[in-house]
C-alpha cells in the first residue's frame, strides 16, 4: 500500500424529496419550517399524499380540520397519508 | 378680668367706638395695649356686631374704615417728607421710611385683625363671596376687591388702605428707586442693613396683595419685576455688545455665564422667588439669543479643536451648550448638525488612515470603535450626554459605517464587520479578549444598514468555521449568535441557530450511526465522521459535483446513505465533495506523512497504488471531476510536490490534456503534517450561493429582500386588509429596518407584483388604497 485512508470526513445536505419547493398551504419553502413552528427539520416533518402532493405536517392536519371533504388542497383528490 | 357678656343689649355706638377707637389708633402703631384693655375691646366689638336691636357691625366697619384712610395718609406725610416723586436716588431716605412705616403698619394690621375677630368671623365671613365666585366672576361687583372692600376682613381692608392711600401716591418714586437700588446691587454687593431696606420694600409689594386670590402679585410685577426687567435688558444688552467688541467668543460666552449667575443670584436675593425664570429668560435673551449668529459661527471650528484634545475648546463647547439650550431646539440645531459633521469627518479620516491591505476588516472595525469611543466621551463630557447629540453621533457612525468609496456601488461595511468576527472566532486561544472583541463589534454592526448582507457574510464563514472545525470555542460561537439576535431578532440569526443545530444534530448521528455498524456487524477500515446539514440553512453551493471516489472512501458513504434512507424517509441525501476531507498515511515515503485534502485529492493520490504515472485525462474521468474545478483540486497536490507533472500538462484545459501526473516518490517535507488546500468555487458557478464578491452578494441579497418585502407585505395586509399606500410603505420600512433599509421603488414593485399575483387589489374607486384579497 502506497497511501492508506486514516480517516475520512464527509458533508453531506439533505432536503425534502418533494415535487415543490414550497408547501401549497403556507407557501412557505420546504427548506424552512411552517409557519407555526421556529426549527425546520424533525420538529416539522413534511407528509406525503397517495396523490403525490406533499405539506408540512402541521399545515395538512390544520387544513383537513377545516375541510368538511378529507381533500388534497392542490388537486382535490380524496386525501390519504403515504408513508413510503 | 371682666366677664364677657354674650347677651345682645343696647349699646351707644358713639360712646363705644371712641374708646374702641383710641386701642385701634394704639395697635395700628403698634404702642402697648393692656392685657385687660385688649380683652374689653374685643368685647366691644362683639356687643357692637350683635347689638340689640339693630347690629352695629357695618357702621364699626364703616368707622374703621375712616381711621385707617386717615391713619395711613398720616403715615404717607411720614415717608414722603419732602422728598422729590421724580428722583431715583435710593439712598434719599424715603425707602428706609418707607419700610419702617410699613413694618409698623404691617404688624399694627394684623393685630387689628385679631382684634376684630369676631367681626370678621361673623360679620365679613357671611358677606365673603367665595373664592370660587371670585374666580370665575359669578358676582361682577366683587371681582375686584377694592371696589366693595366690605368683603375684606379688617386686616385685608387695611392692607388695601396702605395701597391705596399710601403706595399709589409714592408708586414712580418708590419703582424708580428699588429698581436703581437692585442695578446698583448688581455691580456691588449693597451693606446688610441697605440690602435688608431693599428686599423689605420689595417684598411690602408682594405681602400687600398676597390676600388676593386673582393676580396677587399685580403690584409686585407692576412697581418692581416689569420697570426692572426692561432695565435689566438694557443693561445686558450694553454689556454683551461691549463683551463681543472686546474679546473672541470664548471670551464672551465666559463673562455671559459669570453675568447670568450673578443676575440669577441677584434676584434671588431680592426677587421674589417666581421670577428667577423671567429674570433668566430676559438676561437669555439679551446676551444670548440676540448674538446667536455670532456664536454658532465659532461652532465648527471650537468642535475641531475639541475634538483634536483642546481643553480650553471643551470648555468653551460645555458653555456654548450650556448657554444654547434653554433656548430650545432651533437654537441648538446648528450645535447639534456641526458636532454631526465633525464626528462625520473626523470618521472618514480615521478610516482612510494608511492600514495594511490585508487588516482592512479590523482596521475599519478599531476605526469605527474608537471614532464611536472618542465622540461618545467628547459628547458625554461636554454636552451632559444629552440625547440630540446622542442622534448626532449615532447618525454620524451610521453615516460613515454604511459610506460607499467612490466607484463602489455598495457599502464594504457588511463584509468587513463579518470578516472581523470571523478572525476573532476563528483564532485559537491567541487573543485573551477575542471575547470583549466580540462584544464591541456589535456596536459598529448595530450600525450597518444592509444587516441581510452581513448575515450572508458571516454565515459563509460560520459554515467554513463549523465544517472545516476552525471554531476557537462554540461557547463564543453560540455567545455570538446570541448578541446578533439580541441586536436584531430571531428572524435575523435564524438560520445560524440551524447551522449551530446540525452540529450538534450530526454528533448524534455519528453514535448512532456508529452503532447500527456494530449492531450489523459491519466496519469501515477507516476512521469516518460525516456531517449532514440541511440544505435550506447552510450557504453552501456546487453540491451536486459529481465524484466517483475510489472504493476506499466510497464504502462508508454508501453505507451512510443505507442508513440515513432508513432513518430518515422522504429526504435526499447529496455529498458536498469539495468540503468531504479525508485523511491519509504515506508509505512509499522514507518518513510517513498525514496528507489532509479534499475527498478528489484522496482518490487521486489512492489512483497510484498500481501505478507511479497517471494519464491526467483518464485519471480525471475516472474520479469524475468536472472540468471546472479539476484544476484547483490538483494543483495543490503539484505544489506541494506530491505530485509531478509530465509531459504537456494543462489543467486549465483538462479536455486536450496530453499530460500525465507522476506520484513523487522521493517527496520530503520538514512538516510531517500536510493540509491540502483547495480554493472556493469562483463566483457565478452553481447556484450562486457561493458566490464570494460584495456585488455577487448585493445582486443576491436584492433577491432575497424582494422575498422578504412580499412575505412582509401580505403579512400586513392580511391583518390589516385594507390600507392606504403611504401607510403601507411605513409599515413595511419599519419591518424590514432590523436587517437593510428597502427603497421605495423596490416596495412598489413587490406590491405590483403581488397585485399580478392577485394577492392584493387597488381598492375599488381609490387611487392610494389596497386591499387584501384572501
Ligand atoms: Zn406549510
Ligand atoms: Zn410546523
Ligand atoms: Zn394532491
Amino acid at each position: 500500500m502506497k497511501v492508506t485512508v486514516k480517516s475520512w470526513t464527509g458533508v453531506a445536505t439533505w432536503r425534502w424529496i418533494a415535487n415543490d419547493d414550497n408547501c401549497g398551504i403556507c407557501r412557505m419553502p420546504f427548506d424552512s419550517c411552517c409557519p407555526d413552528c421556529k426549527l425546520p427539520g424533525d420538529d416539522c416533518p413534511l407528509v406525503w399524499g397517495a396523490c403525490s402532493h406533499c405539506f408540512h405536517i402541521h399545515c395538512i392536519v390544520k387544513w383537513l380540520h377545516s375541510q368538511p371533504q378529507q381533500q388534497c388542497p392542490m388537486c382535490r383528490q380524496d386525501w390519504k397519508f403515504n408513508n413510503k | 378680668m371682666q366677664v364677657m357678656s354674650l347677651k345682645p343689649r343696647n349699646v351707644d355706638f358713639q360712646e363705644m367706638w371712641a374708646s374702641l377707637k383710641e386701642t385701634v389708633a394704639g395697635v395700628v402703631a403698634l404702642q402697648a395695649v393692656e392685657r385687660g384693655v385688649w380683652n374689653t375691646r374685643f368685647s366691644d366689638v362683639y356687643a357692637l356686631c350683635v347689638a340689640h336691636p339693630e347690629p352695629l357691625a357695618d357702621r364699626l366697619y364703616d368707622e374703621t374704615r375712616n381711621f385707617l384712610e386717615e391713619h395711613v395718609g398720616g403715615l404717607l406725610q411720614r415717608v414722603q417728607r419732602s422728598a422729590p416723586l421724580e428722583s431715583s436716588d435710593y439712598n434719599d431716605g424715603l425707602l428706609s421710611r418707607y419700610v419702617s412705616a410699613w413694618h409698623e403698619y404691617s404688624q399694627g394690621v394684623a393685630y387689628l385683625n385679631s382684634l376684630y375677630s369676631y367681626l370678621n368671623l361673623q360679620h365679613v365671613k357671611r358677606q365673603k363671596v367665595s373664592d370660587a365666585e371670585i374666580i370665575y366672576g359669578s358676582s361682577a361687583t366683587v371681582s375686584c376687591p377694592e371696589h366693595d372692600s366690605r368683603q375684606l376682613e379688617v386686616g385685608e381692608l387695611g392692607l388695601v388702605t396702605w395701597e391705596r392711600v399710601l403706595v399709589r401716591p409714592l408708586a414712580t418714586a418708590l419703582s424708580s428707586r428699588l429698581v436703581a437700588a437692585l442695578n446698583a446691587a448688581r455691580d456691588s454687593s449693597p451693606d446688610p442693613s441697605t440690602a435688608d431696606t431693599l428686599r423689605s420694600a420689595i417684598h411690602s409689594t408682594v405681602h400687600v396683595q398676597a390676600f388676593r386670590v386673582r393676580a396677587p402679585l399685580s403690584l409686585y410685577v407692576e412697581l418692581v419685576l416689569e420697570p426692572f426687567l426692561a432695565a435689566a435688558s438694557a443693561h445686558h444688552s450694553r454689556r454683551a455688545a461691549h463683551l463681543l467688541a472686546e474679546g473672541d467668543v470664548s471670551h464672551f460666552m465666559k463673562y455671559v455665564l459669570d453675568g447670568l449667575e450673578r443676575e440669577l443670584s441677584l434676584a434671588r436675593r431680592f426677587l421674589h422667588s417666581s421670577s428667577i425664570e423671567a429674570v433668566r429668560a430676559c438676561y437669555e435673551q439679551a446676551c444670548v439669543e440676540a448674538h446667536l449668529p455670532a456664536l454658532h459661527a465659532d461652532i465648527e471650528r471650537l468642535l475641531k479643536e475639541a475634538s483634536a484634545g483642546s481643553i480650553e475648546r471643551q470648555d468653551d463647547l460645555r458653555r456654548m451648550y450650556a448657554l444654547l439650550k434653554p433656548l430650545g431646539a432651533n437654537a441648538m440645531r446648528p450645535l447639534v448638525d456641526a458636532a454631526h459633521q465633525q464626528a462625520v469627518r473626523d470618521g472618514i479620516a480615521l478610516l482612510d488612515a494608511e492600514h495594511p491591505k490585508d487588516e482592512a476588516h479590523s482596521h475599519f472595525v478599531q476605526a469605527m470603535l474608537s471614532l464611536h469611543h472618542k465622540y461618545s466621551e467628547l459628547f458625554s463630557d461636554v454636552f451632559g450626554g444629552a440625547q440630540p447629540f446622542v442622534g448626532a453621533l449615532d447618525k454620524a457612525c451610521s453615516a460613515v459605517v454604511n459610506r460607499r468609496w467612490s466607484g463602489e456601488s455598495c457599502a464594504r461595511a457588511p463584509e468587513l464587520v463579518a470578516r472581523y468576527c470571523d478572525a476573532l472566532l476563528r483564532r485559537r486561544a491567541a487573543d485573551a479578549e477575542a471575547d470583549d472583541k466580540l462584544a464591541a463589534a456589535i456596536v459598529v454592526f448595530k450600525y450597518v444598514d444592509d444587516k441581510d448582507v452581513f448575515q450572508k457574510h458571516y454565515a459563509r464563514a460560520l459554515a467554513r468555521r463549523l465544517i472545516h472545525q476552525l471554531s476557537a470555542s462554540m461557547e463564543q460561537e453560540e455567545a455570538m449568535i446570541n448578541r446578533l439576535k439580541a441586536a436584531c431578532g430571531y428572524e435575523f440569526t435564524n438560520k445560524l441557530h440551524r447551522m449551530f443545530t446540525d452540529v450538534a444534530v450530526s454528533a448524534d448521528l455519528n453514535a448512532k450511526f456508529q452503532q447500527h455498524l456494530r449492531d450489523n456487524n459491519l466496519t469501515t477500515n477507516s476512521g469516518f465522521f460525516i456531517q449532514v446539514l440541511q440544505a435550506g440553512a447552510w450557504p453552501l453551493g456546487g453540491a451536486m459535483a459529481p465524484l466517483a471516489p475510489p472504493a476506499q472512501l466510497e464504502r462508508p458513504a454508501r453505507l451512510f446513505e443505507a442508513f440515513y434512507r432508513a432513518s430518515f424517509s422522504g429526504r435526499r441525501l447529496a455529498w458536498l465533495h469539495h468540503l468531504c476531507t479525508g485523511e491519509l498515511r504515506t508509505k512509499y515515503t522514507q518518513r510517513m506523512y498525514h496528507l489532509s485534502g479534499t475527498t478528489p485529492q484522496c482518490a487521486l493520490l489512492l489512483m497510484f497504488e498500481n501505478a507511479d504515472v497517471v494519464s491526467a485525462r483518464e485519471a480525471r474521468e475516472t474520479l469524475q471531476v468536472s472540468e471546472e474545478a479539476w484544476s484547483r483540486h490538483v494543483k495543490p497536490l503539484l505544489d506541494a510536490g506530491l505530485l509531478t507533472a509530465k509531459g504537456d500538462l494543462r489543467l486549465e484545459s483538462p479536455e486536450n490534456d496530453e499530460g500525465e501526473l507522476a506520484l513523487n516518490l522521493s517527496f520530503t517535507c520538514k512538516r510531517t503534517r500536510i493540509k491540502l488546500t483547495c480554493a472556493a468555487a469562483p463566483p457565478n458557478q452553481g447556484t450562486g450561493t457561493n458566490s464570494g464578491t460584495s456585488s455577487g452578494e448585493t445582486a443576491h441579497c436584492d433577491d432575497d429582500r424582494k422575498m422578504y418585502l412580499q412575505a412582509a407585505l401580505v403579512r400586513i395586509m392580511k391583518q390589516r386588509k385594507v390600507l392606504r399606500h403611504t401607510e403601507l410603505i411605513q409599515e413595511v420600512v419599519s419591518q424590514a429596518r432590523g436587517s437593510f433599509a428597502p427603497s421605495v421603488a423596490m416596495i412598489k414593485k413587490c406590491i405590483e407584483a403581488l397585485i399580478d399575483k392577485q394577492y392584493l387589489e387597488r381598492a375599488p374607486g381609490t387611487l392610494d388604497t389596497y386591499s387584501y384579497l384572501a
